[in-house]
């Protein structure tokens, strides 16, 4: 007996050579440079839900049925498929859009705008983001900082200032989208900040859950009421957009603090969301940590929003060098504070806080001194005189996350000060009575797909799983959550939503007109601010914004990422921008899945050709191994409706190892009943697809008129052809169509993988069958 | 009487040259890897050509330039790519005869019209889906909409001839408008598009690594620049006195 079966051995080397393979398509010779190729490798029980989805696709029998047994046929039952596939359609995937954490659309809005269609740019941002005006004035803009002009060229787009312009001239929009069908669950989600509304719009706008926010504060926002000062974010804004949420029909329950899930449950909620945020302050534990004019970050935040009476002194000394710390600082110098300074380990350039905030923070007075610890706070009489400090050298985080701090010897000095506030981070409060799973800083424990925590039924999203973040990364993972609710309540998990209507092609852009006036190399503008007297007197918006003229030719300086950018004319379009606008409104028309018969189109060619080149380099590898492989098109079409390859347009299948029709037809393999001896028998050979399709001419939707051979074809005389209506024969392949997505989805329920809209699917493909 | 070029710096010495025959036999066999690439339905629809020479090559790479000033989408791409053209020792061009006249009515959806090849149709004379592509004129880079499939078919091509370069140890890039600017010169006139693949046998491969403002800056441009100087980098003509006694080195 030999000591290892040599035949397993094989086939298990069989991954080995998929590992060359994958490795052969990532270093082919680009073309283009712009396809991201993506692989997958499957293997064991994964072919058999394949083979599954397949033999729906045979048996319904369509005049095309042929083509499904050949693809099947011609791969036969290879031990490892690898998949590699792109996305080739025109729209390229911005780096702005890649930084965003809720991926919009930055391009197309940016576009929107420069043609003077800012309620359409909005929409953009909506269909991402529920709360558009609220992140459009506090969004700390990721985009920006990869944006591809500030990398090569000068500065970055002011995407952020041109989002603020598009929610600040939008007009009145109309916000009045149905919502879904109510399916009779009902979701509580404890909290309504950026990540609770968010996940509350989608569970209740798209999915139809009943949903109800609670709210342990008397005003619903969470974070952005009691964190965010209105110089930043105005409240009428605010207001406006959770109005709109409720609008849609979520129930928001305020002053209500949850201390029991269970009950919950036991009111009948099917899932829970917990996205209470990072409100709790901390301190450092340092000597006078404990006195009462001792101030943390967040109560005293959130008594000022809440509108209580709040005093400061004269000298204010914030510990802490964040956005939090800047929005205590400025806050304390509105409530009167004469001196305020700041003081943070981080050095003048790594400080954590937004720029902009550092420099507003500056000009309204805050006087920051970086690279600075705390020793104690001196107290006189009962009052607070002031903070030792010491200069740092250098300071790094363990990985506790506790600072490990090396000091300059000799650098104590005392910040002299009556009131200090501490702004040295936030954590959430989780209840123990939650029972759930907590790790470092008090975050819950979450799987990092499904936002799934260690009770079932109960999700966890925003700065409680993330730590204290930014709203875009709380909307984001709302959305997230959402998601994953929505499949655990047996729906689809698809939240995406079109809201932009379909786009045109503007004769005369707006943008390049104020390009001509403006005249020059454009630079990019500086947001106005309010004069520093007038901001301290009160909580008025500080930055003012763009004006038309400055908005309109800022969006000239794009340099439009999102295309391929070569104006061949070789898809059909004449400029890339054409391209990409005709594909962003198919994608829209289908409600993202824009499904031919086996692909996704529109596609730029180049791509395609890239993709070919790297397909070609893996099947090539097969071959040096001397390992029987091939290319293969249509299993692949099969493969991505079951969810693989997710974001790919054109995938393509190389299997490895043996695929000859004598594995498929080998006996005991289950499928003897499709061995081809039985289908010449049954005459399905006669609609060998290939041979119709040739001639069919202009295909079934120009005439509905083809060419048919009449019999069958390999028999004299071979050239008889006849010209035929035939209604019904875009409508049976229609028919399989459905079938194989149908099939497809329920691979994807069971490998719990997003769902297809098939309500969407079935529409778009009804409509175009005849009559 | 034929063309006869004399110019006075040839870069095409006699070791240029064997160097350069040698890549004309890895252009032949990178074209016999291309037919023998997998293929969409096993159907024929691979063309290819290679040019070779000093003058053919120029021709290409004065049309890249010439196109590289109708767009500026297309300047910096055609201008760059120009002069891996002309320094290319062998091109080696693919094209697909069928993407334009022939779609492959497989419905596949991967175009930009609905998914029964109407699109493409849709954009040509034809009499029950058979093409007439007698007519010529075009007013994009490419004459398009083009069947996607088989251009991705291309990219098989393509890679293969890649692959087989690669195997014989000679440097070879594909290139979009290698392939174009040739096209436009009637090279592969059956192929509704077409690559070019640069192939060079040097130990210095510069299209892998070019210098920013490349049409400018290029080893070809360099050397030429040197010898346009030669006299303000003191080396005279052989003529007259010797050189030695006034080497600077021997000075220090």
């Amino acid at each position: 007996m030999p000591l290892y079966d040599g035949k397993k051995f094989a086939q298990e080397g069989l991954l080995q050579v998929a590992q060359h393979c994958a490795q052969a398509a990532l270093h082919a010779p680009q073309l283009i440079g712009k396809t991201e190729i993506k692989m997958e490798v499957l293997a064991g029980e994964e072919l058999k839900d394949y083979f599954s989805v397949q033999d729906v696709a045979n048996k319904l029998g369509g005049r095309l049925g042929g083509e499904t047994y050949k693809a099947a046929y011609g791969m036969g039952e290879p031990p490892v498929l690898l998949l590699i596939g792109a996305d080739v359609t025109p729209i390229v995937e911005a780096p702005c859009r890649a930084a965003c954490p809720a991926g919009i659309d930055v391009p197309r809005y940016i576009r929107l705008i420069g043609d003077g269609k800012y309620e359409q740019a909005v929409s953009v941002v909506r269909e991402k983001v529920p709360l558009p005006s609220v992140c459009a004035y506090v969004c700390h803009a990721p985009c920006e900082t990869k944006c591809r002009r500030g990398i090569l060229r000068d500065q970055p787009i002011a995407i952020e200032a041109l989002k603020r312009f598009a929610v600040d001239h939008a007009g009145k929009m109309d916000f009045s989208e149905p919502t879904a069908e109510a399916t009779g669950k009902r979701v509580a989600i404890i909290g309504s900040g950026p990540a609770g509304m968010t996940a509350a719009y989608y569970l209740k706008k798209v999915c139809g859950h009943g949903v109800t926010i609670f709210e342990a504060l008397p005003q619903p926002g969470g974070m952005m009421r009691v964190g965010i000062p209105e110089y930043r974010l105005p409240r009428d804004v605010l207001d406006r957009e959770i109005k709109e949420i409720k609008s849609k029909g979520v129930e928001i329950r305020t002053d209500t603090r949850v201390d029991s899930l269970d009950a919950l449950f036991e009111e009948g909620y099917s899932a829970i969301l917990v996205a209470v945020g990072a409100h709790e302050g901390q301190k450092l534990p340092i000597p006078g940590a404990d006195h009462d004019g001792v101030l943390v970050s967040m109560d005293f935040l959130r008594d000022v929003h809440l509108g209580k009476e709040v005093k400061v002194g004269k000298r204010v000394l914030v510990l802490g060098g964040g956005d939090v710390a800047f929005d205590c600082a400025r806050v304390a110098r509105r409530l009167g504070a004469d001196e305020v300074h700041m003081a943070c380990l981080e050095s003048r350039k790594s400080m954590p806080a937004d720029s902009d905030g550092i420099k507003q923070g500056e000009v309204e007075g805050v006087v920051i001194h970086p690279s600075t610890t705390f020793a104690r706070i001196l107290i006189k009489k009962g009052h607070i005189t002031g903070v030792e400090c010491i200069e740092v050298k250098s300071f790094e985080f363990d990985e506790d996350g506790n600072a490990q701090v090396d000091v300059i010897e000799g650098s104590e000095h005392i910040l002299s000060a009556d009131t200090v506030i501490f702004a040295i981070g936030q954590r959430p409060e989780i209840p123990a009575q939650f029972d759930l799973t907590t790790g470092h800083g008090s975050i819950i424990e979450v799987d990092p797909d499904t936002f799934d925590t260690n009770r079932d039924g109960v999700f966890a999203a925003g700065d409680a799983v993330i730590g204290t973040s930014s709203v875009i990364e709380a909307v984001a993972s709302g959305r997230k959550a959402a998601s994953s609710i929505d499949l655990y309540l047996g729906g689809l998990g698809n939240i995406d939503e079109v809201l932009a209507p379909p786009e045109q092609v503007p004769d005369v852009s707006p943008a390049q007109a104020a390009l001509r006036q403006v005249g020059g190399d454009p630079q990019r503008p500086q947001t106005g601010l309010l004069p520093a007297e007038q901001a301290l007197a009160g909580f008025e918006k500080v930055e003012l914004g763009l004006n038309e003229q400055e908005a309109l030719v800022e969006t000239t300086r794009c340099l439009k990422c999102d295309q391929v950018g070569f104006d061949c004319g070789a898809c059909g379009f004449q400029t890339c921008r054409e391209a990409v606008i005709n594909c962003q409104n198919r994608l829209n028309e289908t409600g993202g899945e824009p499904w031919g018969w086996l692909m996704k189109g529109p596609s730029c060619i180049w791509r395609t050709v890239e993709l070919g080149i790297s397909v070609d380099w893996a099947t090539a590898a097969v071959h040096r191994h001397n390992i029987e492989s091939r290319i293969a098109m249509i299993p692949a079409t099969a493969l991505m409706r079951m969810g693989y390859m997710e974001g790919c347009t054109l995938v393509l299948v190389v299997p490895i190892g043996p695929c000859k029709e004598r594995w498929y037809f080998e006996p005991g393999t289950g499928r003897e009943d499709y061995r081809s001896a039985e289908m010449e028998r049954r005459g399905v050979m006669l609609q060998y697809p290939p041979l119709w399709m040739r001639f069919t001419g202009p295909g079934r939707d120009m005439g509905r008129r083809g060419i048919n051979t009449k019999d069958r074809w390999w028999d004299p005389p071979y050239t008889r052809l006849e010209i035929i209506e035939d209604d019904k024969w875009g409508d049976s392949v229609l028919d399989r169509d459905y079938a194989i997505f149908a099939a497809a989805d329920e691979i994807r329920k069971k490998r719990k993988r997003k769902r297809l809209n098939l309500p969407k699917i079935k529409e778009t493909l009804d409509a175009k069958k005849s009559g | 009487m034929p063309r006869i070029t004399i110019r006075d710096w040839p870069p095409y010495s006699p070791t240029d040259q064997n160097r350069r025959e040698n890549t004309v036999l890895a252009a032949k066999l990178m074209m016999n890897g291309s037919l023998t690439a997998p293929s969409v339905g096993g159907v024929a629809m691979t063309e290819g050509e290679i040019v070779y020479g000093e003058e053919e090559q120029e021709q290409i790479a004065r049309k890249m330039e010439e196109l590289a000033y109708e767009r500026e989408a297309w300047q910096h791409i055609f201008l760059y790519e120009a002069v891996m053209a002309r320094q290319a020792d062998t091109i080696l061009l693919l094209g697909n005869t069928r993407a334009y006249s022939s779609p492959w009515n497989g419905e596949c959806g991967l175009c930009a019209g609905r998914p029964d090849c109407s699109f493409v149709y849709e954009n040509r004379n034809q009499t029950a889906g058979i093409i007439d592509d007698t007519d010529r004129r075009f007013d994009t880079l490419v004459k398009g909409p083009l069947c996607t499939i088989y251009a991705h078919q291309l990219g098989y091509n393509v890679g293969s001839a890649l692959m087989v370069a690669t195997h014989l140890y000679v440097d070879a890039r594909p290139f979009m408008s290698i392939g174009l600017a040739a096209q436009k010169l009637d090279y592969c006139r059956n192929s509704a598009l077409v690559i070019g693949i640069a192939i060079n046998a040097r130990a210095k491969c510069e299209p892998s690594d070019p210098a920013v403002d490349y049409h400018l800056v290029n080893l070809d441009r360099a050397i030429d620049a040197i010898r346009g100087n030669v006299n303000q980098l003191g080396v005279r003509p052989a003529s007259g006195k010797e050189y030695r006694p006034g080497d600077p080195a021997k000075k220090r």
